[in-house]
C-alpha cells in the first residue's frame, strides 16, 4: 500500500456520473436512489447551488447543484437531468447531475490525490478512458452549510444578482 | 468492557431514577423526620446503588454510597436523629453520586473527582452523634478511605447490623420494585426506544399524506368512497394516538424543582411552601426539555426576588413562609404552566420609568399604558429592576431568554403582578409541533404555509368600495386596521419572486403575530379553481386550511431563518413553511410597535405624539391642524378680505392667499359669504402649505398647540376631516388638508 492506512477503509464500489464534460463518482453505498422527472419545489432566497426540494419516501430532500462547489462551467451542463439522492450523515441530499454512468470497482491503491480544485474532492482515479473525480459529499455539504450560514437572504433579490 | 455497556446503560438509567426518588424521599423526610418507611426506602436505594457499583467495579461510587449507607443505618437504628447537618450531608452525597453517574455516562469511567472528603464527612456525622449516644464505646474505624473497606474494618456490632440489613433487603428487593408507594395506582408501562417511536410517527405522517391524496381524488364509485371514508376515520384516530406516544407528563421536568426550591430558599434565607399541581399534564417530549430552563429561571426569580424574607413578610401581615405554586393544565389545545408567588410583586412604576429611560416608549405613551402592558417590558433584554443583583438570579438577563426560548417552541409568556400581593407568570406551550393546522397561501404561483396559530386575520387589500387599504408611511407600506397601523411585507417581493407593479394594491393581507408584534403579509388571493387542475372534492384541502405534517428541511436551508420546515400537501406538492419571526427580522420591519402594547403606540414615521394647533371655528367646532403643515398664523380684519370670482383672498407679504372658512371644509354647502358683517371683526387665519401653494384657513379662535395623546383614528374620518384624535383630553377632529386646494 502506497497510501495511509485510511485507504483500507475506502469504499471499493463507486457510482459515477457526468457533470458537463467531467466525470465524478460517489461511494456506491451512500446512494439512496436515482430520481428522474420529479418536480422540484424552489426555495426562494436560498444560496446559489440549492436548486430546490423534492419529496422522497416521507423526507424532504434538498437538491443541490454540485457543479457550483466543483466549479464545473455552466455552459457544459444539460438543461435538466436526474437527481442522485445520497445519504450524508442522517440526512438525504439530491445531486443534480447530467447523466448517470456505471457503478464500478476502484481499487483503493489506484486512487490518487485530487487533480482539480473545489471543496469536497478527495481523490482522482485514472480510468481507461477518462479521469474520475471522487467526491467526498460530507465535506461538500458541510461547506455548503457553512456558506449558507453566512449567506443572509436578501429580500427582493430579483433586483440584484441571481 | 464493551459488552458491559448495555448493562451500564441500564444501570445509569435506573440509578438516575433512583436518585430522583432519593431527592423526593429526603425532602419528605425533612418534613417528617420520624417516618420509618421513608428512611427505609432511602436506605434501600442507597444500598442498591452500592451493590450495583460493586458489580461494575465503580469504586468511588461504592465507597461513597457505603459511607452514606452507614449513616443511614445509624438513622434507621435510632442512634441518630435527623438534623440539618445530616440532611445537608446526605443531599451532598446525592449530588456527588449524580456527578459520578454523569462522568460514567460521558467517559465510561468515574472521572477524576475525589470524594474522600465527602465520605469522611458522612462518616464524621455518623460518628459524632453515635459517640454522644453510646458513650463508653471504643472509638470506631470510620469506613471508606476511597477504597471499598474490607469487611473486617468494621466493628463487630456494625457488621452484624449490616448483615441484618442485607438479608431482609434481598428478599424484599423483588417486591420493592413492583410495589409502588401506598396510595398510587400501579401503572402498566413499557420502555420503548425513542427511535422506534419516531419511526412510528413518521409512518403515521406518511399515512396522513396518502390519506390526503386519496381524499382529493374524485370518484363516483360508492364502494371506493366508503372505503375512503373509513381510511380517513382510522387515519385521524391513528394520528391522534401516535401523537400521544410522544407525550410525556411534565412531571419529568417538575420533579427536580422541589429540591431546587429548598436549596434556593436556604441560600436566600427565605421560607417557601412549594406546591405542584397537574404534574401529570402531558406535553410532547421534544418540548419538555425546552421548558426546563425557562421554568427553572422563573422559579429562581420567584424565590430570590419575589418572596420576601420572613421578617419582612411578618411586618407586612403575611405568613412567614411564602407560597410558591407550580401548576400545569390543559387549556384550549395548549398546555399552560403557571409559576405564582405571593411575594412582593413587581414595582410597575419602576418598570415604567425604566422603559422610558431606555427609550423603549415615549413618556406620554407610557403614561397611557395599563399596568399589565407595562409589565411586558420586563421581557426586554437586559431589563432588571431588582435593586441588587444577587448571585442567585443574576442580572436581568433571564426574562428575555425565557421568552425567546418559549417562543422558539411556538409558545408565549405573560406576566401579572400586584405590588405587595404577588406575581404570576404563565407559559403557554403548544401540545405538539409535529402536526399542526396551517394556512396555505399563494404568491407568484408558488405556495407557502403559515402556522394557523400565528394568523390573526385575513383582510382583502381592497375595501368593498374598491379603495386600497394600503398606505405609504415613511417608505414603509402599512395598512390601517381598527386604528392601528400595521407594517406590511409583500411576500412576492420579499422572496424575490416578482416585482409588484406600481399599484401594489392587489391580493390579501394575512395579519400575523410573531414575537408579540403584528405585521401583515400580502399574498395573492388564491383562486381555488385553477390551482388544483384535477378538481377537488375537499376545497379546504387545496385552498387554505390544511393540517400539515411538519418536516425538517435540513441544515443547508434552516440557516436562512425564514423557513421553519416544509410539508407535503395532498397533491404531492412540497410547500415551505414560513418562519414568521425570521421573516419579520429579515424584512427589517420597523420597530414601531411596542411589545405587548399594540393599542397605545403612536403612529409611526411621525414623532411620538403628533403636535397640533387646536382651534375653534366660527360655528363652534373644535378642530386641529397638524403643526408641521402650518406656515404662519395671521390676523386680518374682515375688511381686508378681497373677493375674486368665487374665491376670497387676502393680501399677504408674498402675494394673495386664498381663504377658506374652516366650517366650509366640513360642510361645503355653507354659503361662501358667511363672513362677519362687521368690517372691523378680526379673523384668525391659519396659513397652511398644501400642494400648489398656501391656503389660509379662517377660524374663530386659536386655542393652543397641543400634543395628541392618541393616534389618529381614521375610522372616524368624515368630510373635511382626516380622522379624530384625543388632543388636550378631548376628541378633536383633524382637518384633512388634502381637500384644501388653492384653486377650486
Amino acid at each position: 500500500m502506497s497510501h495511509s492506512p485510511a485507504t483500507a477503509s475506502l469504499p471499493r464500489r463507486w457510482c459515477s456520473f457526468l457533470l458537463g464534460d467531467a466525470c465524478f463518482a460517489v461511494a456506491a453505498d451512500i446512494v439512496v436512489e436515482v430520481l428522474r422527472g420529479r418536480p422540484l419545489a424552489r426555495v426562494p432566497l436560498a444560496a446559489r447551488g440549492v436548486l430546490g426540494l423534492i419529496h422522497l419516501r416521507g423526507r424532504i430532500v434538498p437538491v443541490i447543484d454540485p457543479a457550483v462547489s466543483l466549479a464545473v462551467p455552466r455552459e457544459q451542463r444539460t438543461a435538466s437531468g436526474p437527481h442522485l439522492v445520497i445519504e450524508v450523515g442522517d440526512d438525504w441530499y439530491g445531486l443534480r447531475v447530467d447523466e448517470m454512468l456505471e457503478v464500478s470497482e476502484i481499487p483503493s491503491d489506484r486512487i490518487e490525490r485530487p487533480l482539480t480544485g473545489g471543496e469536497g474532492l478527495f481523490g482522482t482515479f485514472a480510468a481507461e478512458t477518462r479521469l474520475v473525480h471522487l467526491l467526498d459529499p460530507e465535506r461538500m455539504i458541510h461547506s455548503l452549510v457553512r456558506q449558507s450560514a453566512h449567506h443572509s437572504p436578501r429580500p427582493g433579490g430579483i433586483h440584484g444578482g441571481g | 468492557m464493551s459488552d458491559n455497556s448495555e448493562f451500564i446503560g441500564e444501570f445509569l438509567v435506573e440509578s438516575t431514577e433512583n436518585l430522583d426518588q432519593l431527592d423526593r424521599d429526603l425532602l419528605a423526610l425533612e418534613a417528617e423526620p420520624g417516618d420509618p418507611q421513608r428512611l427505609a426506602s432511602i436506605f434501600r436505594t442507597v444500598h442498591t446503588i452500592k451493590g450495583n457499583s460493586g458489580f461494575f467495579g465503580f469504586s468511588k461510587l461504592g465507597a461513597l454510597t457505603h459511607s452514606g449507607e452507614h449513616l443511614l443505618g445509624r438513622l434507621r437504628e435510632g442512634k441518630l436523629s435527623l438534623d440539618d447537618r445530616i440532611t445537608g450531608t446526605l443531599y451532598s452525597m446525592v449530588d456527588a453520586v449524580r456527578s459520578i453517574l454523569r462522568a460514567i455516562e460521558a467517559t465510561g469511567t468515574e472521572g477524576d473527582q475525589d470524594f474522600r472528603e465527602l465520605s469522611r464527612q458522612l462518616a464524621d456525622v455518623a460518628l459524632e452523634e453515635a459517640a454522644a449516644a453510646d458513650s463508653g464505646r471504643a472509638s470506631e474505624q470510620p469506613p471508606g478511605e476511597g477504597t471499598p473497606p474490607a469487611v473486617g474494618s468494621l466493628p463487630q456490632a456494625d457488621m452484624a447490623a449490616e448483615v441484618a440489613a442485607d438479608s431482609p433487603l434481598e428478599s424484599a428487593a423483588p417486591t420493592t420494585r413492583a410495589t409502588p408507594a401506598a396510595g398510587q395506582t400501579v401503572e402498566s408501562t413499557v420502555r420503548v426506544d425513542v427511535d422506534l417511536l419516531a419511526s412510528i410517527l413518521d409512518l403515521v405522517g406518511e399515512l396522513v399524506l396518502a390519506r390526503n391524496e386519496l381524499r382529493s381524488l374524485e370518484t363516483d364509485d360508492l364502494a371506493v368512497q366508503a372505503v375512503s371514508q373509513r381510511i380517513n376515520a382510522v387515519t385521524n384516530a391513528l394520528q391522534e394516538t401516535a401523537v400521544k406516544t410522544r407525550m410525556q407528563p411534565v412531571e419529568h421536568v417538575f420533579s427536580r424543582f422541589p429540591r431546587t426550591v429548598r436549596d434556593l430558599a436556604k441560600a436566600c434565607g427565605r421560607e417557601v411552601l412549594f406546591t405542584i399541581d397537574g404534574a401529570d399534564t402531558e406535553l410532547d417530549r421534544t418540548l419538555i426539555e425546552s421548558i426546563r430552563d425557562p421554568l427553572a429561571h422563573l422559579i429562581r426569580n420567584a424565590v430570590d426576588h419575589g418572596i420576601e424574607p420572613p421578617a419582612l413578610r411578618l411586618t407586612a401581615g403575611k405568613p412567614r413562609a411564602g407560597k410558591l405554586s407550580l401548576r400545569a393544565y390543559n387549556e384550549s389545545g395548549r398546555v399552560t404552566i403557571e409559576v405564582a408567588d405571593d411575594g412582593a410583586g413587581i414595582a410597575v412604576e419602576r418598570v415604567r420609568e425604566k422603559a422610558v429611560a431606555r427609550g423603549l416608549v415615549a413618556a406620554a405613551a407610557a403614561a397611557a399604558l395599563t399596568d399589565d402592558q407595562v409589565l411586558q417590558f420586563i421581557f426586554e433584554p437586559g431589563f432588571s429592576t431588582a435593586q441588587e443583583v444577587t448571585s442567585v438570579s443574576g442580572r436581568g438577563v433571564g426574562m428575555d431568554v425565557v421568552r425567546t426560548n418559549i417562543e422558539a417552541i411556538g409558545g408565549t409568556v405573560d406576566i401579572q403582578s400586584r405590588r405587595g400581593v404577588g406575581t404570576t407568570v404563565r407559559v403557554h406551550v403548544p401540545l405538539t409541533l409535529a402536526i399542526m393546522p396551517a394556512l396555505v397561501v399563494h404568491s407568484a404561483g408558488q405556495r407557502f404555509a403559515i402556522p394557523q396559530a400565528a394568523v390573526n386575520e385575513l383582510v382583502p387589500v381592497r375595501r368593498a368600495g374598491g379603495e386600497s387599504r394600503i398606505e405609504g408611511l415613511a417608505d414603509q407600506p402599512v395598512i390601517r386596521i381598527r386604528g392601528r397601523l400595521v407594517p406590511l411585507v409583500f411576500l412576492d417581493e420579499f422572496l424575490g419572486l416578482r416585482l409588484r407593479p406600481a399599484g401594489r394594491d392587489e391580493g390579501t393581507v394575512v395579519l400575523v403575530r410573531a414575537d408579540d408584534r403584528e405585521f401583515g403579509i400580502v399574498v395573492d388571493t388564491s383562486t381555488r379553481a385553477d390551482e388544483h387542475p384535477r378538481g377537488c372534492r375537499d376545497l379546504l384541502e387545496s385552498a387554505s386550511l390544511s393540517t400539515i405534517v411538519v418536516k425538517p428541511i435540513g441544515a443547508v436551508l434552516a440557516g436562512l431563518g425564514i423557513y421553519s420546515g416544509a410539508t407535503v400537501l395532498g397533491d404531492g406538492g412540497v410547500v415551505l413553511i414560513l418562519d414568521l419571526r425570521g421573516v419579520a427580522r429579515v424584512a427589517e420591519l420597523p420597530p414601531w410597535q411596542q411589545r405587548g402594547a399594540p393599542d397605545a403606540e403612536p403612529p409611526t414615521g411621525t414623532p411620538p405624539g403628533e403636535r397640533y394647533l387646536v382651534c375653534r371655528t366660527r360655528a363652534g367646532r373644535r378642530v386641529a391642524l397638524p403643526l408641521a403643515e402650518i406656515v404662519r398664523l395671521e390676523r386680518f380684519r374682515a375688511r381686508d378680505v378681497q373677493v375674486a370670482g368665487p374665491r376670497r383672498l387676502v393680501r399677504r407679504a408674498d402675494g394673495f392667499t386664498p381663504l377658506e372658512d374652516a366650517d366650509r371644509l366640513f360642510d361645503p354647502d355653507l354659503p361662501p359669504d358667511g363672513m362677519p358683517a362687521d368690517a372691523e371683526a378680526v379673523l384668525n387665519l391659519v396659513v397652511v402649505r398644501v400642494a400648489g401653494g398656501d391656503v389660509g384657513i379662517a377660524v374663530e379662535r386659536i386655542v393652543d398647540v397641543l400634543t395628541a395623546e392618541s393616534p389618529l383614528q381614521a375610522s372616524l374620518a368624515g368630510i373635511g376631516s382626516a380622522g379624530t384624535a384625543a388632543i388636550g383630553g378631548l376628541a378633536t377632529e383633524v382637518i384633512d388638508l388634502a381637500l384644501t386646494t388653492p384653486h377650486v
